[in-house]
């Protein structure tokens, strides 16, 4: 007869590659439904620039361009704003996936670049919007930007044309490098409004909303 | 009759018959202030360890490694553990059986445990023998009243061990059963429990089933069912591989001639019923259980005192697991050395060092949430508002092992409940949860409170 410590070490291991194996799925159904979502993200960043290029080669009046730019604009901040919680919260749960690195790539590098063109629309569409930079820390541990981020949903949804665009100030990716660096980042949290006005530390949802209506966004 | 003295400390005999014995198993007793340290640096070493990596690795080895256990458990299980192996002996002569009940100020229970004692239906003779161990409530006298027991007054209280080794000595029985004085045994315990002697001379002692008496709240409630597992499936299972490392101390049958070998009880040891099965198992003795024999013993009703049994236990357990590190991973001993006590005794260890990363690691949550509003009057109060966010739904990944264990957690829930004869009921559900999501908990903690309490060498008070 086997040996039933064997037996039971064959079988455990048995129970444990089939769990793998499930676990494995699991985390690459969350990456693939991440994937899509990101994709389509970098998708309208792309018609973006088809848009910007007419402008500048073809286009006789800038302005008929507006209500294009406008809507792809929409459709991204939609989306945008759920995939910042969702890859964070994925990425944590997530044990065999290794896609992580390469979406998030994409995704801040989209994420750049309609901070950046919320300017762009500002000056050419006159684009109703108070941008605002959210640097957070992401390679140490940064209670404060916790608590900031959980005030700055709040304060969101007071300011109805205000936009939250969170980076990590300590980010790998170039784009989102540069960013921090015209704001000379060093510390998190630390919010920009307005590509102006830097707050530096853990702020209160009282002081943002001032700073943000001396910057001229409407607030209730 | 006098039994030989051992000595707690050197694990020493008297008498040539004892020493031989050790020497044959070649005992060296440890220094415990070493291995205390050495126990102290592995915990250190594992914790600091711990820490770098992420929760999910340490989730990860942590469930493969119940996973295996259990796994072990089942295959043992179905490979013949949970067939009732009662002895077909037809027995001619039933030995005589001395009952030996010590008994402290237990007014309140001794009364209705001589008296079940008294309904025994044994086809042979016994004898009923209290011990008072300097009781000061009055039962020594209201016990002398009674008729059919013999009772034994020591005027000096030295606990249980010594009382029941003073009774060991008079004791005419070929075999000796040990119960305390809040244990009630069923009529047909000695019947059924006896056979097992007559089955193999080695058989040095016979478990029974212990089962608590009816709860009346919640904490009892779980224990309840916790001695259902524990007694029930585990013991089952650990003794179909000859390796209980426990005489539980309620009630059990001993044969006389086991302790005229090895020498009584252990009267410095918390657990002097843990102790006793080690050294039958280190010097060759068995230990066979009857589960047939069903045994109903008072239980704590509140925290406090659930917690200080357990403390008491799991410093015994501590304490006897130092003093017979020998046996850990021996292959001397068999499955007795390389399974039943790393995964028994020494699994303590790891719940107490996974119980210490996880208190490290909520606290560390815990004051990443509040440290940003220490201090900050204006931002608090929005604060305050916000609690942490939680998604029911995003259910990590490494929490599918945990399911597996739980799966097979509830198999051997099942089968205990079917070896002890209960109708699952409504009234089980709450303590059944209570004992999946609170008792590791309290477990855990309660053996990290041992740690402490052994390894800092406090004295322990009764």
């Amino acid at each position: 007869m086997i040996n039933p410590f064997l037996k039971a070490g064959l079988l455990t291991m048995l129970v444990v590659v089939l769990a793998l194996m499930l676990m494995s799925q699991i985390d690459s159904a969350r990456t693939s439904e991440l994937r899509k979502n990101i994709d389509s993200v970098v998708a309208e960043n792309q018609a973006n620039y088809v848009l910007m290029h007419y402008k500048q080669v073809m286009a006789e009046k800038p302005s008929e361009l507006c209500p294009y730019l406008a809507s792809l604009r929409q459709k991204q901040l939609d989306k945008t704003y759920s995939l910042a919680t969702k890859i964070q919260d994925y990425e944590r749960s997530n044990v065999l996936d290794t896609e992580y690195n390469t979406l998030k790539s994409s995704y801040f590098i989209a994420l750049s670049d309609m901070y950046i063109s919320a300017f762009e629309n500002k000056k050419t569409c006159g684009l109703d919007e108070t941008p605002m930079a959210f640097f957070y820390a992401e390679n140490s541990n940064c209670p404060d930007c916790r608590a900031q981020d959980a005030l700055m949903v709040k304060i969101a949804a007071r300011c109805p044309k205000t936009r939250i665009y969170a980076f990590p100030f300590d980010s790998k990716f170039e784009p989102v490098q540069v960013i921090a660096n015209r704001y000379g980042i060093s510390s998190a949290p630390a919010i920009v409004i307005n590509d102006k006005k830097t707050l530096t530390g853990l702020q209160g949802e009282e002081s943002v909303v001032a700073t943000l209506k001396e910057a001229g966004a409407a607030c209730t | 009759m006098q039994l030989k003295h051992y000595d707690a400390d050197s694990g020493q005999l008297e008498g040539a018959i004892a020493k031989k014995g050790f020497e044959r198993s070649g005992v060296s007793i440890p220094a415990r202030k070493g291995m205390a340290i050495a126990g102290l640096v592995i915990l250190a070493v594992a914790v600091m360890a711990a820490l770098l990596v992420s929760y999910q690795t340490i989730f990860l080895i942590y469930s493969i490694y119940t996973i295996f256990i259990f796994m072990a458990y089942l295959v043992l299980w179905t490979d013949g553990a949970w067939e009732e192996k009662e002895p077909k002996i037809e027995m001619k002569v039933w030995p005589h059986v001395t009952l030996i009940i010590p008994s402290f100020n237990s007014g309140h229970t001794i009364f209705k445990c001589v008296e079940s004692c008294k309904k025994l239906e044994y086809s042979g003779t016994y004898d009923i023998m209290v011990i008072d161990d300097g009781s000061t409530d009055g039962s020594f006298e209201k016990l002398q009243g009674l008729e059919g027991i013999a009772v034994i007054r020591k005027e000096k209280n030295e606990g249980k061990s010594a009382a029941l080794n003073s009774g060991i000595v008079r004791a005419k029985g070929e075999i000796v059963a040990c119960i305390d004085s809040d244990t009630y045994p069923t009529p047909k315990t000695l019947e059924k429990a006896v056979k097992y002697f007559a089955e193999d001379p080695k058989v040095g002692a016979s478990v029974l089933f212990i089962n608590t008496t009816h709860p009346n709240n919640f904490i009892q409630a779980v224990q309840e069912i916790e001695y259902w597992i524990s007694f029930g499936f585990f013991f089952k299972t650990v003794a179909s591989i000859d390796g209980l490392y426990v005489t539980p101390g309620p009630m059990a049958l001993y044969r006389k001639k086991m302790f005229e070998e090895l020498g009584g009880f252990d009267e410095k040891n918390l657990t002097e019923d843990m102790e006793i099965a080690l050294r039958m198992q280190r010097h060759g003795w068995k230990i066979r259980t009857c589960h047939s024999a069903v045994v109903h013993t008072e239980v704590p009703s509140t925290i406090p005192s659930l917690y200080r049994q357990r403390l008491r236990w799991f410093r015994g357990g501590i304490m006897n697991m130092l003093k017979y590190i020998d046996m850990l991973l021996n292959p001397k001993y068999g499955n007795f050395g390389l399974f039943v006590l790393p995964t028994t005794l020494g699994a303590g260890f790891f719940a107490a060092l996974f119980m210490l990363w996880s208190i490290f690691n909520y606290g560390r949550a815990l004051m990443n949430y509040v440290s940003p509003w220490i201090g900050k009057p204006d931002v608090a109060a929005d604060a305050l508002m916000l609690a942490p966010k939680i998604d029911p739904f995003l259910l990590d990944s490494a929490m599918l092992f945990g399911f597996i264990s739980l799966v097979m957690w509830g198999y051997f829930v099942y089968k205990s409940f079917h070896i002890s004869h209960a109708k699952m009921e409504k009234r089980h559900i709450l303590p059944l949860l209570g004992m999946l999501y609170l008792y590791p908990i309290f477990t855990g903690l309660t053996f990290l409170s041992a740690y402490v309490h052994e390894f800092s060498a406090r004295k322990y008070k009764w």
